[in-house]
């Protein structure tokens, strides 16, 4: 008896993708080894069901919703026509939220912390229109939120309610200065400045999330 | 959401035609075109995600990613190929690039995602504990689960999943391997 056919050769078989000598060889083989013969049948058996299985699921009934929310910004990013000062109140409603967010359990947790790395901003990509880096920058921040997010929500038991709750207040906060200075922006799209407020505000979401998860790992 | 109670549907063979002319007419900000679009689609979309992602939560983003981007990009479909495929091979980018983001951002940290993890899934279940395809699929280690989906559940042939991957052809054999191997350890129990 030959030593038995490894899974690397049976699942090559299985694909057609071992060469005339390969295959002849595995096939005098598989005529006398019922055990390798099996493992074959085994694996083939795995290959057939998953060619089977159905590729369609049900969908969230708000998911469109959801979907043309994001689209609609999207256009309307691009659509501005309004000045940005007649939204100046908002604007500095948008700025003052995200200096008292700065207040109580969230300034302990905003404090500077000279020996950590603070993350570095998404690098900006020259010659991309703004409406469009501004767009992939947030794709960035959001998706670096909601992984940060997803690793709070694990360990959130570690923390004391009123934690959580400040933490929670201030998110809101900080995502209403967000939301604020991104309609400001979608205004006034060549602004610097609403775009530097924009890309703050998510920053300090982006601290925010990671020190009260590191808090979380450390209670 | 679980991974086995949901799959209903299939795309019935007559979509495509429809499809491309609601597809041009999105592609000319017609929205409510594109909301048919979704409508016929989303279901598939929403299965590709979560086989890959295998998790509803991560699955949800990318599927909403993949509509979004598909809005965003619709101006680059030509036609010439059937717009299912087209949506088929943005969404497996989608995922992909978010696997990417992930391990970039994890990297900065110092963490690794479960590409590089040894065989652990099957290993870790008490005998006896037999599961179906599809949860098996969802345990899979990141980068077996994806070759094995495009592969096998997908019919993406070898050349189609390295362009897409990026992965080199012994790469991508090797990985599918360890899928089979792995789901017949998991489904044997």
């Amino acid at each position: 008896m030959t030593q038995h056919l490894d899974d690397q050769l049976l699942s090559d078989l299985l694909d057609d993708a071992l060469d005339v000598s390969e295959r002849a060889r595995a096939d005098d083989h598989l005529a006398t080894c019922s055990e390798c013969d099996s493992r074959l049948r085994t694996m083939r058996g795995v290959v057939t069901r998953a060619a089977t299985l159905p590729r369609s699921v049900d969908v969230p009934a708000d998911e469109w919703q959801r979907i043309r929310a994001r689209i609609g910004a999207r256009q309307w990013r691009g659509a501005g026509t309004m000045p940005w000062w007649t939204r100046r109140s908002a604007l500095l409603a948008a700025a003052l939220a995200l200096v008292m967010v700065s207040s109580g359990v969230t300034a302990l947790l905003l404090r500077p912390e000279p020996s950590v790395t603070t993350q570095a901003p998404p690098p900006v990509v020259k010659g991309v229109p703004a409406t469009a880096r501004v767009a992939a920058i947030e794709d960035e921040y959001a998706a670096t939120a909601r992984q940060l997010e997803r690793e709070l929500a694990a360990r959130k038991h570690a923390l004391a309610p009123e934690t959580i709750a400040a933490v929670e207040r201030s998110l809101r906060t900080i995502d209403a200065a967000i939301a604020e200075a991104r309609e400001a922006l979608a205004r006034d799209p060549g602004s610097e400045t609403l775009e530097r407020l924009l890309v703050a505000g998510h920053g300090q979401k982006i601290e925010l999330l990671r020190r009260a998860a590191r808090l979380a790992t450390q209670s | 959401m679980s991974l086995t109670g949901s799959i209903v549907r299939g795309l019935s063979p007559g979509v495509a035609d429809e499809s491309a002319e609601l597809a041009r007419r999105a592609r000319d900000g017609d929205v409510e075109a594109f909301e048919r679009l979704y409508r016929t689609h989303a279901p598939r979309v929403r299965g590709l995600c979560l086989r890959l992602c295998g998790d509803a939560q991560r699955a949800e983003e990318a599927a909403q990613d993949a509509w979004v981007r598909a809005w965003e990009r619709l101006s680059t479909w030509r036609g010439d190929a059937a717009f299912g495929t087209w949506l088929h091979r943005l969404t497996v980018n989608v995922v992909l690039e978010s696997f990417r983001a992930e391990r970039r951002r994890l990297a900065r940290v110092g963490l690794a995602t479960d590409e590089d993890e040894p065989d652990a899934p099957a290993a870790q279940r008490e005998p006896g504990d037999a599961m179906d395809l599809e949860r098996a699929i969802a345990r899979l280690p990141r980068g077996a689960r994806m070759v094995f989906v495009l592969h096998d559940v997908e019919g993406y042939r070898h050349p189609e999943i390295a362009a897409m991957t990026g992965l080199a052809e012994g790469t991508l054999r090797a990985q599918l391997c360890r899928a089979r191997r792995l789901l017949m350890e998991m489904l044997d129990r």
